[in-house]
């Protein structure tokens, strides 16, 4: 191995590795001999667990301190341990319950019993990177969220079930297409052209996301959200890290658990468009104004215009005229359901959950959909007193339909665009176009239209646990997914706009696979020390296979499939694959139960970078001291735990493509006579310095849990640096190219978090808890390096900046000052104030900022961005006797969003297009008043402006307030009492009527405040071009356990 | 008991071992699906497949920006449609202005990977070697003329450079840079072949070269060496005019003797059609030449160009489309359309038409020759007319009697008329707008804009136009890039 010397680095670490194993080897007879000399003695213990008021308790852990033996209890409360030493410690967790801890002293039988019911979650288990640790021993910023927090609701997937739950996580829904991503993220963006997705770690395997877990199965969901936790994950821990760990089965009678609900959903909100009276006086003006100003004599019979300014005779008699709203044509009440059901148990051999999931939620828009089938089954085998392995095998089967649903030209669009005159059935090549306009139907192209995305995931992770020694445990596992999304479009000649029908279809297949081998040692040190060490190793290699095709030249419009295709217009694979080789370690130290140490390290090595610097080191330290263990404090029972910490780590982000350090060429063909002519081209600059990009955080946290859990409180400050960032910068054109990805530039996050839980109520058979968290995050580049400013061009003018001194995709356009009033202009009409060429009387009026007077786009100024000032959300929970009532609340303040829609259909400039209603009402100059229809009513309303001369693009009238308030979820539930479920058979029996995104408070006029549908996620964040919109959901649900 | 325990341990650490040593070398990853440049430009098939590169990046850009600014400058297309260039509106964020500078400069880059490494390259065909040297040669000088007469001076690149020796770059003169233009195209005079057979034609030729070198002298006035250029494709013999004019753009008579360079498509291969056929008609336009539509009346033509054809010219007619019927049946009897390239096979995808464009029609060659005779000397009733009455003669327009142009700025006028009439829709307009007289080009484009039909004075031509904005995006990462004077 030493010929590898290519990596200077990685004897070191295989050294230390060494070390460490052989601390652990040599450990071991001193250990024993230690033992031998008091009590060797191997017992087996059974028992009961139960709870205050003498009910046993299912799944209780019961550990043997200082060993990785340990068991659950089953149905019925009863364990059983074998091999425990006589005079060991055996400590009983559950989560919400404040842990028991007894001495052994040479019994068989030892039955407990938890003192109350009261919530005491200082010893809950927190899943941090490759291990547990007991919440009030945690040094980290890490939150923690329990399956049973979101298992109530009807919730789609596992990112809908994090929203608003979670301090320091923004999960926003930009789109309610059923089945689309969440995007989420956490403390901020830390970087600007790569990608800011946390990494996902599912069951110990690396993903992209969490979309095909199915949310019941998920035993908890853990966020890593400080360097100091997330960096044992090294190169892609800089974005921060979920940790989903999936439900395992427990020792005792089989459990039979299932969960159904079924309900419908409806769009949230309808935009004001014009109907038909309105249009029609609003078009003939248009028409009618833009004669006027080519010349055009108004006398002159419309039918003798040119085409563009003429309207159908039918126009003077609208009472003939169809008056649709489009809006609710493609908008619908729609159905969704969801069924599980779970099977676990276990026994002496080991454990099992298996389970299977049914989720289909159709869309409130017409003939779009989401389906899922979700398969697992996680089991454990205890093949030898010291061996265990097991598997977790998941599947997931989703299907969507989603017809060109949101953007530009989308369905979305088009139902707000589409003129009320046009029949429902018009505007399709079959039964030809409106004279209003040209928009291909929406109605028919979403029920005509084949846009069908499959999903096949399978998730294998197979593990082997070796216990040699009572306190070491070596652990190998091995895992492989794989992901298959396929995705078959065809569209109809119908619903083409006069082109043929063309087909398109793409299939990329996804493998994962990676290995890893950890060991963990907790040697016996005494009372006053504890000490846990953690060594490990993994590597992972990923590979995708892409393949794409596309036809036209359809004999019909009935089949779907590219075989069909008469002619070929697009045909296409390629293949990439990255790797990612790690070594890793931690040690965890507490002295005197008091004072907390955590250090560990990553050393990762990736494919994606350079020769030179393909490795990287990821530190991090942090420090805790929990005070109510002090003298001083002893005596303050009213205090659980009161901590104070802090941390400070590096992470990383790789985030890129994978082989943007190599000079690649692409096709670039030309034609001879008729015959292609093959051609290559360089596609990239080169850079073979490419390497990380780190993340430098540091954090400080206070936990203060009181009055015996009835009060929990945890806040965190940090400061998060970014350096050497993966810029993809603008270079000179004349290099041939336009970007180039460069290690430059640092960018900071610094924010507050905190999250409440408190008890607010607690008699018999009456509890109310809640729940209220708050994050604020500041976003700022500090430093582009010799970086030019990053402007984001979109739909023909500058909108976005990414500059020194403000936050990442800062909105960057015109400020606007009123309007052009009659008194700005002299008699002879010119303009007394500065415009831009072209404006006139009514036009918005731009503020010159330069003071030069010329409006031009040195007039620009940054105006703000799409992050939230803070976000929060707030739940609550209140039981009474069998029943539970519960609502929580999510909610941004702050930050913009861009409705860039509006070019379409909220800024009266539209070739017919339907506009907002207000549009009637703008600004009209009195030579302009000529134009209007006789009848008509169309006085300004005193805000509108004239759309007529200019209105320069963009300015700060398009950019809004995207605060919002959401009531996220209402639930009143009956839980069966004891009595009623022992005649039944049953263990638990639950029904319950829910609504969930009931109403969303915001001064947004488009459909989702959250949009996020035209631009991308960081240097242009933020815009809404027809937004799919959120729907309210009205469900009904069952839960029954046997 | 224990001994065992050890042997596992062992067998662990073996396994660990085993693992680290493995692990480095997969970090080394070359893409399994893209050509890596570092082993490219070696071989003969290689520059073959470079070269092909090279003409391929002209496909995009000349049948959709450039044709749509260049043209739209002109007075060639109405005020009525919101299109910045004819409205004089343009500025420098303009995102087609900066396709052009970046799809120029893109190819140019292509040029000078082949020309920094051909003479190194294994070649067993030494003509082939010298033809796509010479290929290199006439793309990158088309590129610097190009780049010259529509933004000015920019800074010569005459092989591949770092991005730090680029942005060392200052803008040169237009003169300097017009004579790197014309040394490439003299050097690809001297490697280029005659013609082309078979599966080459459509490749540039040695009169190609000589051609483009005759427009630069042109622009640049030196008429003397316009003449001996143009005169070598003239005695060459290869050439002739079409008898049809229409003919002249029918995809059925690409490449034949009309047409001294074109930029080639073709339609049913993937991504080789013309789609600037369709962009020029109306969206909801339905007629037996557009059965599928057009893309927009972006460029809806000038009643000013319209009027300018005598009536019985049938150039007109086949230039440009009065009024059309849309899918919803509006008759439209005003709207004025290009319908120049639509008259040869309809195509199935409207983008994907199969009609070359042509950089350098032979009766252009022969309209400059006609012009740079009367430039060296006015001679009233000689070859210069003869040329002029052969081209009107094709398109059935009234032939000019000598007395009708008596002098030398007659006659000049009528060869910028001629021009306008037979080039129309070719891209020249603006070309001549920019190297005419300016105070009479400046008269002709204020007169324009000040009719009734063009906004009435609402939009104002500048003379900043003549030269085009260096993009903005450009002048923000390179600070030595000079803006143009008013932008």
């Amino acid at each position: 191995m030493y010929k590898t010397k290519s990596i200077p680095q990685l004897p070191h670490i295989y050294f230390t590795l060494i070390t460490l194993l052989t601390i652990a080897v040599y450990s071991y007879p001193l250990h024993a001999q230690a033992e031998q000399s008091s009590d060797t003695t191997k017992i087996n213990i059974t028992g009961t667990v139960k709870d205050h008021d003498g009910t046993p308790l299912a799944s209780v852990t019961i550990q043997v301190l200082g060993t990785q033996n340990q068991t659950q209890t089953d149905e019925s409360g009863t364990y059983r341990l074998s091999q425990v030493n006589n005079n060991a410690l055996l400590v009983f967790r559950m989560v919400g319950k404040k842990s028991i801890t007894e001495l052994v002293e040479g019994r068989q039988i030892i039955d407990v019993q938890f003192v109350s019911g009261e919530a005491q979650s200082i010893d809950e288990v927190v899943v941090v990177g490759y291990g547990t640790a007991l919440r009030q021993n945690v040094t980290g910023a890490i939150s923690s969220l329990k399956g049973s927090a979101f298992q109530q609701q009807a919730i789609t997937n596992a990112e809908e079930g994090i929203a608003g739950k979670i301090a320091g996580v923004r999960v926003s829904q930009n789109s309610g297409l059923p089945g689309s991503a969440m995007n989420i993220k956490i403390r901020g963006m830390n970087t600007i052209t790569a990608s800011s997705s946390p990494l996902y770690i599912i069951d110990g395997l690396p993903q992209s996301h969490m979309r095909n877990v199915n949310p019941r199965d998920i035993a908890s969901i853990e966020v890593l959200k400080d360097a100091s936790a997330a960096s044992i994950y090294g190169s892609r821990g800089a974005n921060g890290v979920v940790v989903i760990t999936t439900k395992g089965g427990s020792v005792g009678m089989t459990t039979v658990e299932f969960n159904g609900y079924t309900g419908f959903q409806q769009v949230e909100r309808i935009l004001p468009m014009m109907d038909t009276y309105q249009y029609i006086d609003y078009i003939r003006f248009v028409r009618n104004e833009r004669y006027r100003l080519t010349g055009g004599d108004l006398s002159t019979p419309v039918n003798e215009r040119p085409a563009q300014f003429q309207y159908p005779a039918s126009y003077s008699t609208p009472s003939s005229l169809p008056n649709n709203n489009w809006q609710r044509a493609i908008y619908r009440s729609a159905p969704m359901q969801n069924y599980d059901l779970t099977v676990s148990g276990g026994g002496d051999i080991g454990t099992f959950n298996v389970s299977g999931g049914y989720m289909n939620q159709q869309g409130v828009m017409r003939h779009t959909g989401f389906e899922r089938y979700n398969l697992r089954a996680n089991t454990l085998f205890h093949v030898h007193e010291k061996i265990n392995i097991g598997a977790n095998i998941a599947t997931a089967l989703s299907r969507q339909q989603a017809p060109q649903t949101e953007g530009k030209e989308s369905n979305a669009h088009y139902a707000i665009v589409m003129p009320p005159v046009v029949g429902l059935d018009e505007n399709t090549e079959s039964t030809g176009y409106s004279q209003a306009h040209t928009f291909i139907n929406p109605l028919v192209r979403l029920a005509e239209m084949t846009a069908n995305g499959r999903g096949h995931n399978i998730h294998i992770n197979t593990f082997v646990e070796y216990n040699p020694l009572e306190n070491l445990k070596l652990r190998t596992q091995l895992g492989y997914n794989y992901h298959n999304a396929t995705y078959n479009e065809f569209i109809p000649f119908n619903v083409n706009g006069g082109t043929k029908a063309t087909g398109f279809a793409t299939n990329r297949n996804s493998f994962n696979m990676s290995i890893q081998n950890t060991a963990t040692y907790i040697p016996d040190l005494g009372q006053n020390h504890s000490l846990e060490l953690l060594a490990g190793q993994s590597f992972e290699r990923n590979n995708e296979e892409y393949l794409a095709g596309g036809g036209t030249d359809y004999p019909n419009d009935l089949s779907p499939w590219l075989n069909n295709a008469g002619t070929p217009t697009l045909a296409t694979s390629n293949a990439t694959a990255n790797t990612i080789a790690s070594y890793f370690g931690r040690v965890q130290y507490q002295l005197l139960n008091r004072y907390l140490f955590m250090a560990s390290a990553r050393y990762d090595g990736s494919s994606r970078f350079g020769q030179n610097y393909k490795w990287g080191l990821f530190p991090a330290f942090s420090a805790g001291w929990k005070l109510n263990e002090e003298a001083f404090l002893k005596d303050a029972d009213f205090i659980d735990l009161l901590k104070i910490r802090g941390s400070w780590g590096l992470a990383g982000n790789d985030r890129i493509g994978d082989y943007e350090h190599i000079a690649l060429l692409a096709a670039q063909n030309y034609n001879l006579n008729g015959e292609l002519f093959n051609g290559l081209v360089p596609s990239t600059i080169p850079n073979p310095d490419l390497s990380w990009e780190k993340t430098q955080s540091v954090n400080v946290g206070l936990d203060v849990y009181l009055f015996s859990g009835r009060l929990q409180f945890i806040a965190d400050a940090y400061r998060n640096k970014t350096t050497d960032l993966l810029l993809s910068i603008p270079t000179t054109r004349l290099s041939g190219f336009s970007t180039i990805r460069k290690n430059i530039g640092a960018v900071q996050n610094k924010g507050l978090e905190f999250q409440l839980t408190t008890t607010n109520l607690e008699k018999t058979n009456f509890r109310w808890t809640s729940s209220l968290n708050f994050s604020l995050n500041r976003n700022k580049v500090l430093d582009m390096g010799t970086a030019s400013d990053i402007v984001v061009n979109t739909w023909g003018a500058d909108a976005f900046i990414t500059k020194v001194g403000h936050a990442i995709g800062s909105y960057y356009m015109y400020q606007t000052d009123g309007m052009l009033l009659p008194h700005h202009f002299d008699d002879d009409g010119n303009a007394l104030v500065p415009i831009a060429s072209g404006q006139q009387e009514g036009n918005i009026r731009i503020v010159d900022q330069d003071d030069n007077n010329i409006i031009n786009t040195d007039d620009y100024v940054v105006l703000g961005n799409n992050q939230p000032d803070f976000i929060y959300g707030f739940s609550n929970k209140i039981t009474y006797r069998g029943f539970d009532f519960s609502f929580d609340l999510q909610g941004s303040k702050g930050g913009k969003i861009f409705y860039q829609g509006r070019r379409g259909f909220d800024n009266g400039v539209g070739d017919g297009s339907n506009q907002y209603e207000r549009w009637l009402y703008s600004y009209k100059t009195e030579e302009m008043k000529a134009s209007i229809p006789e009848g008509a009513h169309m006085e300004w309303d005193g805000k509108t402006p004239n759309f007529f001369g200019l209105n320069p693009i963009y300015n700060d009238t398009w950019l809004y307030d995207a605060s919002f308030m959401r009531i996220r979820n209402i639930t009143l539930g009956y839980t069966l009492d004891e009595k009623t479920l022992g005649r039944l058979r049953m263990k638990k029996a639950r029904i319950y009527v829910m609504v969930d995104n009931l109403h969303t408070f915001t001064k947004y006029p488009g459909a989702n405040p959250e949009a996020n549908n035209a631009g991308n996620e960081s240097t242009s964040a933020g815009i809404d071009y027809g937004a799919y919109p959120i729907s309210k959901r009205f469900t009904f649900g069952i839960q029954l356990t046997f | 008991m224990k001994r065992r325990q050890i042997y596992y341990h062992f067998i662990i650490v073996i396994l660990f071992v085993i693992m680290l040593s493995g692990c480095s070398k997969q970090l080394d990853l070359a893409p399994p699906s893209n050509y890596n440049a570092r082993d490219f430009y070696k071989t003969q098939q290689d520059f073959s497949l470079a070269i092909a590169g090279t003409y391929g990046g002209l496909r995009g850009i000349h049948s959709y920006q450039y044709p749509i600014v260049v043209e739209s400058l002109s007075d060639n297309i109405s005020t009525s449609t919101n299109n910045p260039y004819t409205r004089y509106t343009l500025d420098a964020s303009d995102p087609n202005v900066l396709s052009l500078w970046s799809a120029y400069f893109t190819i140019i880059n292509r040029a000078n990977n082949i020309l920094d490494q051909i003479d190194q390259g294994e070649f067993t065909d030494r003509n082939l070697q010298d033809k796509i040297k010479g290929e290199a040669h006439f793309i990158r000088g088309f590129c610097f003329f190009q780049l010259s007469w529509l933004f000015g001076g920019v800074p010569i690149i005459d092989r591949v450079m770092t991005e730090q020796e680029l942005l060392q770059l200052m803008r040169p003169s237009v003169q300097t840079t017009l004579t790197f233009a014309e040394q490439e195209l003299i050097k690809a005079t001297e490697l280029l072949p005659e013609s082309n057979t078979g599966n080459d034609i459509g490749r540039a030729t040695k009169y190609a070269a000589f051609g483009l070198l005759g427009r630069l002298y042109l622009f640049n006035k030196q008429y003397d060496k316009a003449k001996i250029a143009l005169e070598e494709v003239i005695h060459s013999e290869n050439y002739d005019m079409y008898e049809d004019f229409a003919d002249c753009f029918k995809n059925t008579k690409d490449n034949g003797t009309e047409h001294v360079f074109q930029i080639q498509y073709t339609s049913g291969l993937i991504n080789q059609g013309n789609q600037l056929v369709y962009t020029l008609a109306p969206e909801n336009i339905r007629s037996s030449l557009f059965p599928n539509g057009g893309r927009s009346l972006w460029l809806a033509v000038s009643k000013d160009l319209y009027q300018s054809y005598e009536e019985q010219d049938i150039r007109r007619d086949v230039t440009i489309q009065k009024g059309y019927t849309t899918s919803s049946n509006v008759t439209d009897t005003e709207t004025l359309f290009y319908i120049k390239y639509a008259h040869g096979d309809v195509p199935g995808i409207p983008e994907d038409n199969d009609v070359n464009l042509s950089v350098l029609r032979y009766t252009d060659v022969l309209l400059m020759y006609a012009e740079v005779l009367n430039e060296l000397e006015f001679i009233p009733d000689s070859e210069a007319l003869e040329i002029l009455n052969n081209i009107r003669e094709r398109g059935h327009a009234t032939l000019y009697e000598a007395t009708d142009l008596s002098t030398q700025v007659a006659f000049r006028e009528a060869i910028f008329h001629e021009r306008r009439l037979e080039f129309a829709c070719e891209f020249l307009r603006w070309f001549d707008l920019v190297r005419m007289d300016r105070t009479q080009a400046t008269a002709i484009l204020e007169n324009f804009v000040s009719q009734p039909d063009e906004g009435n004075g609402t939009y104002a031509f500048d003379s900043k136009f003549y030269l085009l904005p260096i993009p903005a995006s450009e002048r923000q990462v390179n600070k030595n890039m000079e803006p143009n004077p008013g932008y």
